[in-house]
């Protein structure tokens, strides 16, 4: 019988702390918001991270992008070939990149690389005592660290999908031209024919809303930090994998909206 | 009778089940260098935190200047200087900007040139040259980062000073280095200080009062002079560092 106790005593704790997370999680959110409009905005530390976030995350977007719009372009030729629809292997590339594959493939990565970074550094932040620091000094550390990291990939992310659409759409063409038969360009030209404008526009708001995910979630889980350096390693494995499905969640609300 | 700068009114303060502090009393007086001193896990660190608002007491008031303050103490914050165990330092930050950090906040007061400058002075004060400027913490032993963090808690030379264990990790000639200077920082900008400390013959140097914390509360509480030449009791065991006969070892 108290075996049946401890086990329902296991479930109702995991589930309590499953909604105490989730709550810690939303109201982090909301204040972040809330505080992306306050002063002080710190331009420095902003800048800093546009160029970790951003510029530095370049080789990893690009080179994800365009092999994987390389082997989308195989696949769908593979796949087209069974309905005689090879032709389509360009416009399909193009637009499964720049809705789909360009922004979820960005979001993921930055979220290995740059979420996980965070979290390690404000982690590290909180068992030196930095954190206290900052208090001591008069500064919030959330004004500090945690609005410049949102701010910044909020608006870089956008930019590092617009390239990876563009590199992704490139692997698709290499393939294409030089494996698959394709002219350069009627390919070019079919991968552009069938672009709308909303595709575009689509993609790059979920890079948006991805950017913001990976630097609040990455944020969220440095503070959550426990001690040691325990603490930081699990703080970091949960910003990824917390943001990683976030990004996959809200990638099929966002799909949804603009379906 | 001026009123104390800080009061402790029956703080009490709990981590789950261990009860750390219980109705913890303290005052601190303008111009007082005052230390805290007890045994590990006594909850030395904890008032220190409860008194600059970094933890938040289940009970109990924090009064600042006479008057109930809750956190974050934003206008008490802004006249203190402290000095971390570890030095807390930036590690994204080179020294001279760790220590210059209040004062580039700063920038209707202090230019980038004249903070720079202060830095280094004030580095050049606790016995660190100037050439450590551009360095980054990490690439400073642990004692130089100690004395880097005692240059940045003296930056704005504010008034009223916190040295959470400010000689732990030092070797001795080094720890009686920094508590001479702390003590001489102290009664240059007649500071008030509060020093939470193991270390007997940094307290004996800094402090004026003393006050010793067991159980959760202070248990015994006196001058220097008095801590000097204390012969009896629980502190006399702690200070001489002495299996304590009124404590059963479980």
């Amino acid at each position: 019988m108290s075996l049946v106790f401890s086990f329902l005593a296991s479930i109702g704790r995991g589930t309590l702390h499953i909604f105490e997370e989730v709550g810690n999680l939303t109201f982090f959110i909301i204040s972040t918001i809330g505080n992306l409009f306050k002063s002080p905005f710190y331009f420095k530390e902003f800048l800093r991270s546009v160029v970790s976030i951003g510029f530095f995350s370049l080789p990893v977007i690009g080179l994800t992008a365009l092999f994987t719009g390389g082997a989308l372009a195989l696949q769908i030729y593979s796949g087209g070939s069974r309905f005689n629809s090879e032709s389509a292997v360009p416009a399909i590339v193009s637009i499964g990149m720049v809705r789909e594959l360009g922004p979820v493939l960005c979001g993921l990565m930055i979220a290995g690389r740059v979420g996980s970074a965070i979290a390690a550094e404000i982690g590290t932040m909180k068992v030196s005592d930095q954190l206290d620091a900052l208090v001591t000094l008069s500064t919030n550390p959330k004004q500090y660290l945690v609005i410049p990291r949102v701010a910044a990939a909020t608006l870089v992310l956008p930019v590092l999908t617009g390239v990876g659409d563009i590199l992704g759409i490139m692997g698709g063409f290499l393939v294409g031209t030089l494996k698959l038969d394709f002219s350069s360009q009627t390919y070019l030209n079919q991968a552009v024919q069938f672009l709308e404008t909303a595709d575009v526009v689509s993609g790059l708001v979920k890079g948006a809303v991805f950017g913001f995910i990976v630097a609040t979630v990455g944020c969220y889980c440095g503070f959550r930090s426990g001690m040691g350096a325990r603490g930081v390693g699990k703080a970091t494995t949960q910003a990824v994998a917390l943001s990683s499905i976030l990004i996959i969640a809200s990638n099929f609300v966002l799909t949804e909206i603009f379906f | 009778m001026s009123k104390p700068l800080i009061q402790l009114q029956e703080i009490s303060k709990s981590f789950g089940e261990n009860h750390v502090l219980k109705k913890l009393d303290l005052t601190i007086n303008v111009g007082e260098s005052v230390a805290l001193i007890g045994g590990s896990g006594t909850g030395k660190s904890v008032a220190l935190k409860i008194i600059l608002g970094l933890y938040h007491p289940d009970s109990g008031h924090v009064l600042i200047n006479g008057e109930r303050s809750k956190p974050p103490f934003e206008g008490f914050l802004s006249q203190i200087g402290m000095l971390f165990q570890g030095g807390a330092l930036f590690d994204s930050l080179p020294v001279w900007k760790n220590v210059a950090f209040k004062l580039l906040r700063d920038r209707k007061k202090y230019s980038v040139g004249e903070a720079r400058k202060i830095a280094e002075e004030k580095l050049e004060r606790v016995g660190l040259g100037s050439e450590v400027a551009d360095l980054y913490p990490a690439e400073l032993s642990g004692g130089m980062q100690k004395r880097a963090g005692l240059a940045r808690a003296i930056a704005d030379s504010p008034k009223i000073l916190f040295f959470d264990e400010p000689t732990t990790g030092l070797d001795p000639i080094r720890a009686a280095n920094i508590s001479a200077l702390i003590r001489e920082i102290v009664d240059e900008n007649s500071a008030t200080a509060l020093t939470v400390s193991h270390d007997m013959t940094c307290v004996k140097q800094i402090a004026d009062k003393v006050h010793f914390l067991k159980g959760g509360n202070i248990a015994w509480s006196g001058t220097e002079t008095e801590f000097e030449h204390i012969s009896e009791g629980t502190i006399y065991h702690f200070v001489k560092g002495l299996p304590d006969p009124t404590e059963v070892e479980s």
